[in-house]
């Protein structure tokens, strides 16, 4: 049950418009205006500064945690120093586009196209960034969706997961500041190295202070509400948020309720210093239990209270709206800004870390469905039965929560890219499905590559079936090709290709960042840029690793090679040039054929034919991504995740020779072709656990259907546990639900052909939705909407 | 908020929580021992679930139902993977009918596979919802002959051949299991259990159960007589004699060499 003053607030979020907030803008340029011969880092601190201290504090009615990035409750703040151009482009459409609009005023697209956008222009991290980009390598890489990093020069790269454990609770900011001006007094001006250093130290004065600045002055705020509060309980809750404003985040904190505030100020502050994507919350639940334990032993908290707490954390997380691109928001859809929160899992120790505030955190999930924090869940074979229970219990409500993991994997991954043993037990998810460590900076999401344009330059002479286009390597028409081997040869010198241009874009980013934007605030919540007086932009982080290049497609390309080697070079009932001619005409005239190709065994069936196939790209992937090095000398990792960049990638792919047609979305991760798969979810589970996972370091990611209705009782969830162990005990790493309801099911019967893998229970067995009669699936779905009380 | 799952409160008394057990049931198992027993058979091997006493080694301990999932679970990962479970056993585990059915309760949600094994003797109304969420259920018939069960065993076998015939029907796989005393279990015994399963259409698995004198211990410490030693463990050729009359009678037939 959610408590009526949590749902106050959340009603008020629901019913609030995300609305631009050009607050943050403007300070940040007017400081920069009085800045102009600084130093970057130093104008950058003190930009941050001018912000905590000027822009507008705002509690909303109700709130138990304050703090906002702009003067309204779903504020979305803007970053020029980044990119401007876009925003200039985009706001008169910002109230009206499809997919995660924003309201903004006339009166504020004046105020910025007269006043903010023209002090940055061919002064931002993009602009600089494309004239340093070789020709070749812009040809490929900007806005093309061959390969992709745009989030990593129209915005700043998040990506961070702020240590509480050992630095933030440890010191407050109070003792971090101090740290600064200690380690300052030692820096000796006539040493260059010590120069840089002061610099970095003087930048982190100026956050700290800032930042404590800022929640003093909601204290403030707080105590004057509070005192002119109508009831006797307002008051004492203003009172008490001002109390606790006047403590953290200056201090570490002594109580559940002044933790949980803490964590906010850290966000805020990283969200108005660069407005990141991937602001990771980390370890929520090992971190905030000590706070728990101690209030509830002491009566300071009931368990009721802790919850709301967390809920009204988890509205604070969602409210805040990370301002993006038409084109990002495609990407990106749901004004989702990917701040993973992680619970469950072994401690450093080893041991099993589930406590009270682990399934508290999945209850928060339930109980309120915000789309924020990304919660995920570390699941090994010494999981307590109650938190796999509670696990399950999320998944059945349909949300795509909790991403599920295996502890075991996380840890593999991390040991494989050197962490030490314990801080590689400690681990927790940055952004979706990233294995990542707090002590660490590294670009976890750095460059999409699209495996099916590899495949197609192979097929097509170097040449984009779409458009025309020259952007591969491979000289010679598919007809030419004598042996199968020799064409999967042709495909591994494109994708080759294309890795070679996301490291060049890669390089070129991150030469970018350490000029143009030192990160100050979030350098003083990572541990080592302190004691080595670098900013995280410099690869002052404890541990640096190297960036995460994700491919998309594997299950798209492995069907599309099995056909060519099957129908071609085995059975020889086509020719190349008629699967070519095909392609061209996008299967238009031939039915026959595409009929054919869409009999070979499709990746996630657990067919060794197709799956083979799929598992030597794969490897052939990360070592050919593990060949390069990045500026701090890192190799690069590979990775099969992301979200929906499988949709936007498939928009700029032709036909394939799987059957596929033109503009199609590729496939998921690791996820089979949607509609492929037409086993069951297990045999998916067995295509999948082939990959190695534990030499993708960048995380893989796996999507599957499941009806509702195969989680209704307690007892089937209880046997999909015992799924997610023994696909966790293949290795492997990710799985998601997807959840079906009602909704889909009468989708499905509109377009059978897109739902071949949607599973149902019929009566006490499983079968394919669409392979029962309409009766039986009219049935279903009435006995579905009577089970879920729809 | 956090205990959603489980009804707790229910408590009752266990005899012996026994993990890695091998032969009651599929797979590797946690057998419960619940402490009570409506007979009081001259043979039994478990002596300490009879009634209250104070050795401590064998007193049943008092247990929530909260308390026996949880050590249990400890298990859960080892009974999933081998395809195995928890067995239910006494004394005789339906007469602590409210305790049995919170565990089971639990148990089936959890997705444990369960066995029981019973002596029969209870009240069918009471417990057949409880009955129907195992996986099996191990049947003991002891003697047919009823002025001899009365005697040998202290109650009539009237309700325990009703309760075989009604819950041959209720759902869940029921192996029938005969003790074999040497000497003691004539011919005529099985012969009897042949046509009675015979003549109610129950073709139901048999396990024979060799009488096995390891309880004598249990009597020791409880400091009571022992067994009578007319009571002998069966020779394997009776044991082969037995299995060779159900085999002639049509049914499958197995036991466990001590």
């Amino acid at each position: 049950m959610v408590s009526e003053r949590i749902e106050g607030i959340r009603q008020a979020y629901i019913n609030t418009k995300p609305t631009i907030s050009t607050k943050r803008a403007e300070i940040w340029t007017a400081s920069h205006k009085e800045t102009e011969s600084e130093v970057t880092a130093l104008r950058r601190a003190k930009a941050f500064k001018k912000v905590c201290q000027a822009l507008p504090v705002a509690i909303f009615s109700g709130e138990l945690i304050v703090g906002a990035s702009g003067e309204f409750r779903r504020s979305g703040i803007l970053t020029p120093e980044f990119s401007w151009t876009w925003v200039n482009r985009e706001m008169s459409d910002f109230e009206n586009r499809k997919q995660d609009p924003y309201v903004i005023t006339e009166d504020q697209m004046a105020l910025l196209r007269n006043e903010i956008f023209p002090y940055w222009e061919h002064q931002s991290l993009e602009e600089h960034f494309l004239k340093r980009l070789p020709e070749d390598t812009f040809k490929i890489l900007v806005d093309t969706g061959i390969i992709d990093n745009d989030s990593k020069w129209r915005q700043a790269v998040g990506e961070i997961t702020p240590d509480y454990q050992d630095v933030l609770f440890a010191k407050g900011f109070k003792g971090i500041l101090e740290e600064a001006r200690t380690y300052l007094a030692t820096c000796d001006p006539a040493n260059s190295v010590d120069q840089e250093k002061s610099i970095f130290y003087q930048s982190v004065i100026e956050t700290s202070e800032g930042i404590i600045e800022l929640s003093k002055r909601y204290a403030k705020e707080a105590q004057i509400l509070g005192e002119s509060a109508e009831s006797e309980l307002e008051k004492a809750t203003y009172l008490r948020i001002s109390n606790i404003c006047q403590r953290v985040p200056e201090n570490p904190p002594e109580t559940f309720y002044e933790a949980i505030q803490f964590v906010w100020f850290v966000q805020l502050g990283g969200i108005l210093s660069e407005n990141p994507l991937a602001l990771n919350l980390g370890r929520f639940d090992q971190y905030m239990y000590p706070y728990y334990k101690k209030d509830l032993e002491a009566g300071l908290i009931t368990p009721d209270f802790a919850l709301e707490l967390i809920e009204a954390l988890w509205l604070k997380l969602s409210e805040w709206v990370w301002t993006i691109s038409a084109n990002t928001a495609d990407f990106f859809a749901g004004y989702n800004q990917f701040q993973n929160l992680t619970v469950g899992g072994r401690m450093r120790n080893g041991e099993d870390g589930t406590n009270d505030i682990t399934l508290m955190c999945l209850e928060a999930t339930k109980a309120i469905k915000t789309h924020q924090p990304g919660l995920s869940v570390r699941i090994h074979p010494k999981s307590s039965e109650k938190f796999v229970m509670k696990v399950m219990e999320l998944v059945k409500e349909g949300t795509g929560f909790p991403a599920i993991h295996s502890d075991v994997a996380g840890s593999q991954m991390l040991l494989r890219t050197g962490y030490d043993p314990e801080d590689a037990r400690d681990w927790s998810n940055c952004g979706c499905v990233v294995p990542h460590f707090r002590k660490t900076g590294q670009w976890t999401a750095a460059v999409n590559v699209n495996f099916g344009s590899a495949l197609e330059y192979a097929l097509n002479r170097g040449m984009s079936r779409l458009n025309g286009e020259q952007y591969g390597i491979t000289k010679i028409s598919m007809s030419e090709y004598q042996t199968y081997e020799s064409i999967e040869e042709a495909f591994k010198e494109e994708l080759g290709h294309l890795i070679r241009h996301s490291v060049i874009g890669t390089i070129a980013a991150q030469k970018c960042h350490m000029e143009m934007v030192p990160r100050p605030f979030l350098s003083s919540c990572v541990d080592g840029c302190m004691t080595k007086g670098r900013d995280l932009s410099q690869g002052g982080a404890h541990y640096n690793v190297g960036p995460v290049l994700t491919g998309i497609g594997i299950g798209v390309v492995a069907n599309a090679l099995a056909v060519i080697k099957k129908l071609v070079f085995e059975d020889r009932v086509t020719t190349l040039q008629a699967l070519d001619d095909a392609m061209n005409a996008n299967w238009d005239g031939y039915d026959d054929l595409r009929k054919l190709a869409m009999s070979v065994p499709k990746y996630g069936n657990d067919e060794t034919y197709v799956d083979e196939i799929a598992i030597r790209l794969s490897n052939f992937y990360y070592r050919e991504t593990a060949k390069h090095k990045d500026v701090f000398g890192s190799s690069f990792n590979s990775a099969f995740m992301g979200i929906s960049n499988y949709i936007p990638a498939g928009k700029i792919v032709g036909a394939t020779p799987c059957g596929r047609k033109a503009t199609e979305p590729l496939s998921e991760g690791v996820s089979p072709f949607v509609g492929s798969d037409t086993k069951t979810p297990l045999a998916a589970m067995k295509s999948a656990a082939k990959l190695n996972h534990d030499v993708h370091t960048g995380g893989t990611l796996l999507n599957l259907r499941l009806s509702k209705q195969m989680l209704e009782t307690p007892r089937n969830r209880a046997d999909f546990g015992q799924v997610l162990q023994s696909y966790f005990a293949m290795g492997a790493f990710h799985v998601q639900f997807n959840v079906i309801d009602t909704e889909t099911l009468r989708a499905a019967q509109l377009n059978p052909e897109n739902y071949k893998d949607l599973l149902v229970r019929v009566a006490g067995y499983s079968t394919q939705f669409v392979n029962l009669s309409k009766e039986v699936q009219e049935a279903i779905i009435a006995r579905h909407v009577h089970q879920t009380g729809q | 908020m956090l205990d959603m799952y489980i009804k707790r409160d229910s408590k009752g008394y266990v005899s012996n929580i026994q993990n890695l057990s091998l032969h009651d049931g599929p797979g590797i198992r946690t057998t419960i021992f619940l402490a009570g027993c409506p007979l009081s058979c001259q043979w039994c091997a478990n002596p300490e679930t009879w009634y209250k006493h104070d050795v401590d080694e064998l007193k049943p301990k008092e247990l929530s139902v909260a308390e026996v999932v949880e050590q249990v679970l400890k298990q859960a990962y080892f009974h999933k993977a081998t395809g195995g479970g928890i067995t239910f056993s006494g004394g005789e585990a339906t007469l602590q009918r409210e305790f049995l059915e919170g565990l089971v309760t639990e148990f089936f949600d959890l997705g444990l596979h369960m066995a029981l094994e019973t002596c029969g003797l209870f009240d069918m109304d009471q417990v057949g919802t409880t009955l129907r969420k195992m996986d099996l259920i191990y049947y003991d018939l002891k003697l047919m002959d009823d002025p001899m069960h009365i005697k040998n065993c202290g109650h009539s076998n009237e309700r325990i051949k009703e309760n075989l015939i009604a819950l041959n029907k209720l759902g869940p796989e029921v192996v029938l299991r005969l003790i074999v005393i040497e000497d003691f279990h004539g011919d005529d015994h099985f012969m009897a259990v042949a046509n009675f399963l015979k003549e109610n259409q129950m073709g139901l698995k048999i396990e024979l159960m060799p009488y096995h004198q390891f309880g004598d211990g249990k009597y020791d410490a409880l400091k009571i007589q022992r067994p009578s030693r007319k009571f002998l463990p069966p020779s394997k050729e009776r044991l082969d004699e037995v299995k060779a009359i159900f085999v002639h009678q049509g049914f499958a037939c197995t036991y466990q060499e001590a």
